[in-house]
Order: structure tokens, then sequence, then C-alpha cells
């Protein structure tokens, strides 16, 4: 338990392109490498941000040791270390398990790193982008396919990109767009029959071939779900707006719209 | 060559003393306007023109300031503020012989008591004879006695220092002693308000002065016990002549050095007016009766380390002291702000505040702003927002204050 004493915030952001946002401070950036790693290898350890680090957070010695570090080709992952463990923002330990994390996702293909930066992308709600993502992340996965010649690893990765089909309709699905979604999971039935597809078509319009007891697991998972949501904060405060003035309806209604288009832009 | 200015507010008198010029002035806080025309006078010439007929009298400006008043002359009303504006600037003028006051450095502005709400007034109302806003600073007697003292030769102060100030409005007292440290000086200083005062025009008579006489003697036998004084000032328009105070004086001069100081407030201001401009750090640390006694500090992790970050440091006055600092907060929703006195039989202890109402957010992504100003020599006002955490998580509006006593 502490309190971090923080700089004075930069007077000019860092605009962090994939995760569409911008960046005030060291802190911020050191949460963006940390829980969005695989959004921060690609383009966006570059000069750009080595001179806002220099310019706007006045840490000169960082910038000029990540200059360094880039011009002697050392691998993204150290950089992002580095960066890590100058701003002290998390202690020695979360420090190795994100190290750890991070060699961790050299194990994994082209296709499959795509993959997950879409569902990170998702789970910072930035669904457009995320959708591209996995757009993407199929059209690897094809490569792949017509060049695996074992059925099996043929069949292993036919399975991913039933799943990852999936995925595009969840994100369908959060964008209250119920028949793209349904679109989404024929074709991943389509590619292949899979469990997955099949309990999700259930959920969304109680059609699909499934047993009574998978039928009431789904039933019961989606009436709790519904309670949940019911009574979250996020719907007891959207209750609560409506019970308020029509003025500020009206200002928190921009305020969510906007948000939604920004999560949404792109498409 | 900077101008460094020291002025004593009173209700009875204005004194306004130039540091480089070394030129004292004197007048009576009255300011008069005339009936017909938009002249202004005062001191003297404003009894003239009101004794005279010809002018409204407007007296005891800093009274007004406080009660929020008026003044109407000329169906026109006037806020105590603007008269004493106008009367600030006339003093100035004077002092400063044919010199526009905008080519002061600094104003420092000496009041008997400082109090909060009054201070941006008379800030204001200095401000309007042409001196920016930052170059005006106000500390309280007892700050302005310590800066004279210590700006003489020091067989004033080897020991105790005792000041009595004898004014139509009242008679104090003011004691001061320097202590030598081992990393710095430090001063500590108070004034009593005593309760015997007099008018002092029943000097002019004999059974007047008498009474008198004892009056002050009976306080400086009270004041000066206990205590080895090196020396005695006196100051304030009772003490400009000392032959109706016979036994007074023949009392505190037993064994001390007695002085009379005509103007000891505003060349004390104005000796710390010439500190301030000079920018340096003042060699003694003063703990005077409106210092901050209490050392407020917060725990903080900077880089690897847990340190203590101080946010208003003992010894300043207390009307100046504020602070500002942002921090992130990590695995905790309160702030426990830590205050320790001066004194060491002082208590050091924890001022815990709730952040309730502040959104609940992943560890370490909210920041939050502390600012801490004092409202009174004893009384810290601490205010807490959210700044969110960038965009990632945007600031909400949640606030939470508190009066926290010392």
């Amino acid at each position: 338990m502490s309190l971090i004493l923080c700089r004075k915030m930069a007077s000019m952001p860092f605009n962090h392109s994939k995760l569409n946002t911008r960046l005030w401070s060291e802190q911020e950036l050191c949460y963006c490498i940390y829980n969005y790693p695989l959004l921060c290898m690609e383009d966006f350890l570059d000069d750009s941000l080595f001179d806002w680090i220099e310019t706007e957070l006045r840490l000169r010695e960082m910038a000029s040791a990540l200059r360094r570090m880039k011009r002697s080709g050392e691998a993204i992952e150290n950089l992002m270390l580095y960066i890590l463990q100058e701003s002290n923002y998390y202690d020695v330990s979360e420090v190795m398990s994100f190290g750890s994390r991070v060699m961790e996702l050299r194990r994994y293909s082209k296709a499959e790193l795509v993959r997950m930066e879409g569902q990170l992308l998702f789970k910072a709600e930035k669904y457009a982008v995320a959708f591209e993502k996995l757009k993407e992340s199929i059209r690897l996965t094809d490569q792949q396919i017509r060049k695996q010649a074992d059925p099996a690893d043929q069949r292993v990765l036919i399975e991913k990109k039933a799943s990852v089909l999936c995925d595009m309709a969840v994100i369908r699905l959060r964008m209250n767009d119920e028949a793209g979604a349904l679109e989404l999971l024929t074709q991943s039935e389509l590619v292949c029959k899979n469990k997955r597809s099949i309990r999700m078509r259930y959920l969304i319009n109680g059609q699909g071939e499934l047993s009574d007891s998978e039928k009431e697991e789904l039933d019961l998972l989606k009436k709790q779900a519904v309670l949940r949501a019911r009574s979250s904060q996020e719907y007891l405060e959207l209750e609560k707006l409506f019970e308020s003035d029509s003025i500020r309806i009206l200002k928190e209604s921009r305020t969510i719209l906007s948000r939604w288009k920004n999560n949404y832009r792109k498409m | 060559m900077s101008l460094n200015i020291g002025l004593d507010l009173c209700d009875d008198y204005i004194t306004a003393y130039s540091y480089e010029d070394k030129v004292l002035v004197d007048v009576p806080a009255v300011i008069c306007r005339e009936k017909k025309d938009d002249l202004w006078y005062i001191g003297e010439s404003a009894y003239r023109m009101a004794l005279n007929g010809k002018g409204v009298l407007t007296d005891k400006l800093l009274s007004l300031l406080k009660k929020g008043g008026t003044s109407t002359i000329a169906r026109k009303a006037y806020t105590a503020q603007q008269l004493l504006g106008r009367m600030i600037s006339a003093v100035l003028w004077q002092l400063l012989n044919g010199r526009s006051p905008e080519s002061i450095d600094r104003l420092v502005i000496s009041l008997h008591t400082v109090e909060k709400p009054d201070m941006d007034s008379i800030i204001d109302a200095a401000e309007g004879s042409g001196i920016k806003r930052d170059r005006i600073s106000i500390i309280s007697h007892t700050d302005a006695f310590v800066y004279y003292t210590l700006s003489q030769s020091k067989e004033l102060y080897a020991n105790m220092t005792g000041l009595f100030d004898l004014s139509d409005e009242q008679l104090s007292f003011y004691k001061m002693k320097a202590v030598r440290g081992i990393s710095r000086n430090s001063v500590v200083a108070e004034c009593t308000d005593l309760e015997e005062n007099f008018r002092i025009g029943i000097l002019k008579k004999e059974a007047g002065s008498e009474l008198g006489d004892r009056i002050m003697t009976d306080a400086a036998k009270r004041c000066l016990s206990g205590n080895i004084y090196s020396s005695v000032i006196l100051t304030g328009k009772g003490f400009e002549r000392t032959d109706w105070a016979k036994s007074f004086i023949e009392f505190v001069c037993r064994k001390r050095k007695v002085i009379y100081e005509k103007g000891l407030f505003a060349i004390g201001a104005a000796v710390c007016a010439c500190h301030l401009s000079s920018g340096g750090a003042y060699p003694y640390l003063v703990f005077s009766d409106t210092s901050v006694t209490s050392e407020i500090s917060v725990k903080v992790r900077l880089g690897e380390k847990n340190t203590r970050l101080v946010l208003i440091r003992s010894g300043q006055p207390w009307y100046n002291a504020s602070a500002y600092a942002e921090v992130l907060l990590h695995e905790q929703d309160y702030i426990d702000i830590d205050i320790e006195p001066v004194d060491k039989n002082g208590v050091k202890r924890s001022a815990r505040i709730m952040l309730d109402g502040f959104e609940k957010r992943p560890d370490r992504c909210t920041r939050v702003s502390i600012e801490i100003f004092m409202s009174s020599s004893d009384t810290m006002e601490i205010t807490v927002r959210d700044m969110g955490f960038g965009d990632l998580f945007p600031a909400s509006e949640a606030v939470v204050s508190e009066a926290v006593r010392l």
C-alpha cells in the first residue's frame, strides 16, 4: 500500500494509434506496455515515442538509452522491459513476470499473434480495429492451411479458423449486430462443425442441435448473465440517468455515443 | 537600484518606509473627499478639509474593510477597499517624492492581525497603486518585529528582545529569542495584546500621565519577569514622548538597552521586502504566532524508495503556506497526512482522508491531486481530487475536502 509520487503530466500527449488513445504520463505508457504488449511491438517503440519521452516527460536519459538500444538492434521486448524497470510503476516481480509473458509470445505464429492482438483490442473496447485484426488473422491462417501438408496439423488450423470466426461473431454481438453475428457463426460451422458456434447460436436465437441438458445449462447461464448485467454498476447508472432531467440525459447520451463512435471507428 | 517598501497598516496610522532611501512617512489613516469636486486628501490635510466643512472624512479603514463596509460620499458609495487603495497610493506617492509606485520592486504590508479573508482585499487595494500583485506580500507585526530586530546589531538580541507597542488602539507586548542551531539558526517570537490599554490623549494631563506611567510599569514588570532581556524596544504613537513614563523607563532601563523606533513595523516590513527581492533563503527559521507549528507531510514512493514528501514546512507564515502534489493510489483508498509538531512535547499524528465516492479502478490507475492550504494558524484545509488516469480512465468529478486542526 502506498502513494506513488507523480511528475507533472506531459503538456502534449503521445497518440497510441492502435489503442486509439492518448498517453499523458510515463505511468500510462507503462500501463499500456504491461497490459497490451502485443499492441506495443510493431512501430510503437520508435523515434517519435523517444522524442516525446525526452521533451514531454523530461526523461532524457531514458530516451537516449532507448535510442541506443534500438540502433544496436536489441529486441523490442528488451526496450519494453527497460521502460518498465526504469519507471518503477510495476515492482520487480511484476516486471519479471512481464518478461516471461513476452518471451512466451515468440512461440506463437504470426496468425496467432494477430489473433491475440485482436482479442486485446476487443478487451480494450476498440471493436472495429479488433474486427479488422481478426480478419487478418483468418487470412494468415488460410495461408498456413494452404502451406500445411500434414492433414492432422491442417485440421488444427481449420479448427482455429472456426474459433476466430466465433470471436468475430462476439464482436458483432457486442455492436448489437445479431444478423452479422449469426452469419459469421454460419461461416464458422461451414469451416468445421464446432460446439462453440452451436452454443453461441442457441444463446442468440434459441436454435441449434444441442441436448436438453446442454440447453438447460445455457438457459441458466443466460439468465444469470442477464441478472448480473441488471445489477451491474453501469446498468444501475443508466437507469438512474433516465430519472434525471432532460438536459442531463442529453449530455450523458452524447458522452455514451461519443464513446461508441470512438470504439467502432474504422469500420 | 531596487526599491523595497514596507507599509504598516493600522486603523489610526499608515506608516511607510523606503529601505533604500531610508525615508519614513507617517500619516493618520483618514481620507477625505471634497464635497463638490473629486479631490482627495489624506492625513492632516484630510482633517483640515473636514473641519472646514469642505469634505467628508472616513477613518478606521481597516475595520471598515473587515466588516465589508462602504462609505457614501457625495451620493456615491465607496467600498473600504477602494478608499484604502486611494490611501495607500497617496502615501506611497508621498514617500517616493514624485516617483510612481509602479517603480516599486517589492511591497510588504504589515498588519497587527493577519486574517485570510482580508488579505486578498488588502492586496487588491495595494495593486491599485500600479504595483504588480506578485510583488506584494503581507506579514504580521510579529514577523515585522523579527525582521527589524535581526537587521540590527547582535547585542540587541543576544538574549531575549522585548517590544512595547503603544497606540490609541491597543498596547501590545512582543518578545523574541534567537537560538543558534546546528544546521540553521532559529527565532521564536510571540505577541500578547495586553488587557491594560488607554487612550494616549490622557497623557496630555498630569493625572493621565501618572495613570499611564503606572499602567505601563505594571505591564513591564509582568511581561519582563522570568527572562533576561538584552533590550527593550518602544514603538507607537504613545512613546513619541516618554516624559510621562518616568517609572516605566527607569524600570525597563535596568541592565537593558532601551531604544525608541518610530515606524518599527514599517521598517521591519521593508527589511522583509529587501530579503524577498534578493530571492535567497532567510538565514533564520522563524517561529512566530503566525507560523505553522507543525510539519505536514505524506509518505510516498519515489522510484524504488519510500520517502516522506514535506508539503508544508514548519516555520512558514500560515497565510502563505500551501502545497500541491499528485500521486497514484496503490492498493489504498485513503490518504494519510502526517502532522509532526515542532514542539518536542507535541504528539505526532496522522489525519486519514477517506476517498469516499471515488471510482473503483484497477490498481495504480487513479491519480489524485492533493491541495493543502492553511485557513488559520492551526487549521489546514485539505482537498483531494480525482484526476483519473489520462484517457485510459477519464477523471470523475469526485472531490473530498476536509478541515483538519493541527
